[in-house]
């Protein structure tokens, strides 16, 4: 969590200072700037496991190189390591009374947030890369499949003597962090495209989930 | 002047600010952290139960062997740090339990062990486990049943002989009063030891042998050593409770006069320290008067010695013996020995002329036994073997009877009064 903390002081920070700097900085290109934005995103995540997710964001300029933004959306499946151990350590003692016993596990999360985004400049191009960083909360769940023979046994496993814990079965919200960046590219007046790679680190008590979202929107200013 | 841009910057900080806060669910008390860091995880573990394995389904345990040690196989937890609850129950829905252990801790053999206290005897219970790990508490395994056997109690056997001080032969018969019991006893045993001390610390021989009808008895299998004391005592046991008794009070006799067959000087026949025994005397009846005409029968279990052919001639060209009578005398502390009479099949185990004064110059021994006179319950020897006097034309099988020792008879010079045939007990 200290790790969280810090991520967010220095981009605070960062904001604040970059706000106070550039209070009166008028942006380069010289075009009008509408004052808010929303996006959808989409793509796919990888780390601990590979997915997809999807999302929208929305946020307005703070100063002329700082938004402020809220994000929420869905990563169809987050599973880290510790799920995985933990379901092949029941369906390795299951194997012992029925031979051939597999698990499948998900863990889809829908996440929350929000955070600051500072805009970069690069001299008169279009092209507008960005850094972020943000916190929010993610609810994730614990989707655990035990198969016997092709037969799901996951409903019946008190028949065979063995009882899921929450580290497998049910649901818990923990709280996360997101740092990255991107590329955003206007199109028209108030569209734009975003190319974005953004680290999200979800704090699941037992052990933390990492998903990298990489993936591209599209958003209009307005 | 617009404040939305600060107030939004102030909510993100507090977004972080809880970000950090949901690190932690349970928050604990610091003076906790340290024990509860790493410890203490809002995500419970998935547990599987353990199976149980002994006592077996249906296991039949004697009441002697308890108390009773439950093993499980481990079940399995994500989360380390399992301890087991073990029920133990009259019934099978476990409505009443006799006994409960708990917070067993999980051993890292694989098998998880709790040992019982004393259950009722004559009773079936039922036991099941189940483990509880990471905040989880998991389901109980299948129940197993075992039954606990009857109580059993043996008391001591009472010593018949030889009592403490007797004077007996190499292979005493050790006898004893069957013992008192309470409960289903099934089948007893008796133990025998033979030891040079009244500790037991040097047992010489020992035996077990079924209980007899009234009392029980055994013969030692060898011969002990001449001229020693020796202590024996005898317990009975019940293998079927596996109760054992408290052995009888230690009795001790001495071997003064018994005879080591590997120190007999053998003056006819072989030396019959190598000979199997494989019959025993069951009687001695013998008279040295003349006018007895110096009887000697010795009774015996007929082990079906074969028989050998009559090398001595005579009108049955078919003739066989099949054993010899046998006598030792002592002379000057020294056992001399020899095969005496013959012995036929159908021909009974009485011969004539053994008498007193008769029995020595007559055997065709030699000195000094040819010297010899009996006097008149003096201990002499008698043993059975098979054909032995005519080695080796007519040999067969090398094996022969017990030795026993049996006061010399004469009723022309002192008449009996009391028992003329001593039966051997066993």
């Amino acid at each position: 969590m200290k790790h969280a903390l810090t991520v967010i002081a220095i981009s605070t920070a960062l904001a604040a200072g970059t706000a106070q700097a550039q209070t009166t900085t008028v942006p380069p290109t010289g075009e009008p700037r509408a004052g808010r934005y929303v996006a959808g995103l989409g793509g796919w995540t990888f780390g601990d496991k590979g997915s997809q997710f999807f999302g929208v964001e929305g946020g307005f300029a703070w100063t002329p190189d700082l938004d402020v933004f809220v994000e929420g959306g869905r990563v169809r499946d987050a599973a880290g390591q510790g799920i995985h151990d933990a379901a092949n350590i029941v369906a390795t003692g299951l194997a012992r009374i029925q031979p051939g016993v597999i698990v499948e596990t998900r863990q889809p999360a829908v996440f929350f947030g929000g955070g600051l985004r500072y805009r970069l400049r690069l001299g008169h191009s279009r092209a507008e890369p960005f850094l972020l960083g943000g916190a929010g909360f993610s609810r994730v769940e614990q989707d655990v499949t035990f198969l016997a023979g092709g037969t799901d046994i996951t409903g019946t496993l008190d028949q065979w003597g063995v009882v899921l814990g929450t580290d497998l079965s049910g649901s818990f919200t923990a709280g996360h962090i997101v740092a990255g960046g991107g590329l955003v590219m206007p199109f028209g007046r108030q569209t734009f495209l975003e190319v974005s790679y953004r680290l999200m680190r979800i704090f699941a008590e037992d052990e933390g989930i990492t998903a990298n979202r990489g993936g591209l929107g599209f958003g209009i200013r307005f | 002047m617009n404040r939305f841009p600060a107030v939004c910057a102030l909510a993100v900080l507090a977004l972080a600010g809880a970000v950090a806060a949901c690190g932690r669910k349970s928050p604990v008390a610091p003076s906790e952290a340290g024990a509860a860091a790493g410890a203490a995880s809002p995500l419970t573990a998935s547990v599987g139960a353990p199976r149980p394995l002994a006592p077996a389904a249906g296991a039949q345990i004697r009441n002697a062997d308890q108390p009773v040690t439950l093993i499980a196989t481990n079940g399995f937890s994500t989360k380390p740090g399992a301890v087991y609850t073990f029920e133990v129950a009259t019934d099978a829905a476990f409505a009443t339990k006799v006994q409960t252990k708990e917070n067993v801790q999980e051993s890292g053999s694989g098998k998880t062990s709790v040992q019982l206290g004393a259950l009722a005897a004559a009773r079936d219970y039922y036991w099941h486990v189940r483990s509880t790990a990471g905040g989880t508490t998991g389901v109980f395994s299948q129940t197993f049943k075992f039954t606990i056997g009857p109580a059993v109690s043996l008391g001591a056997p009472s010593p018949i002989a030889p009592l403490n001080g007797s004077q007996t032969g190499a292979r005493p018969t050790l006898r004893v009063g069957n013992v008192s019991r309470s409960g289903p006893a099934g089948a007893l045993t008796y133990v025998f030891e033979v030891a040079t001390s009244s500790a037991f610390t040097t047992v010489v021989a020992s035996a077990t042998v079924p209980e007899g009808a009234a009392e029980t008895g055994f013969e030692l299998p060898a011969d002990l050593p001449a001229n020693t004391t020796f202590f024996w005592r005898a317990a009975a046991s019940d293998a079927s409770s596996g109760v054992a008794g408290p052995p009888s009070a230690a009795q001790s006799f001495t071997t003064s006069l018994a005879i080591d067959l590997a120190r007999v000087v053998y003056l006819r026949g072989p030396n019959l320290s190598t000979w199997k025994q494989t019959g025993r005397i069951i009687a001695i009846d013998q008279d040295g008067s003349a006018a007895a005409n110096g009887y000697m029968c010795i009774s015996f279990t007929d082990p079906g010695w074969p028989g050998a052919k009559w090398i001595y001639g005579g009108d049955d060209p078919n003739f066989e013996i099949f054993a010899n009578q046998w006598y030792f005398a002592n002379i000057n502390g020294i056992w001399y020995a020899g095969a005496g009479e013959w012995l036929y099949r159908g021909g009974g185990t009485c011969k004539a002329g053994q008498g007193t004064r008769t029995i020595g110059p007559d055997s065709g021994f030699g000195e000094p036994f040819t010297s010899w006179v009996p006097r008149v319950g003096e201990l002499v020897g008698y043993a059975v073997t098979a054909s032995a006097r005519a080695l080796p034309q007519m040999a067969t099988v090398q094996e022969r009877t017990d030795v026993v020792l049996y006061p010399w008879h004469d009723t022309s010079i002192q008449p009996f009064h009391g028992q003329t045939v001593i039966e051997f007990a066993r």
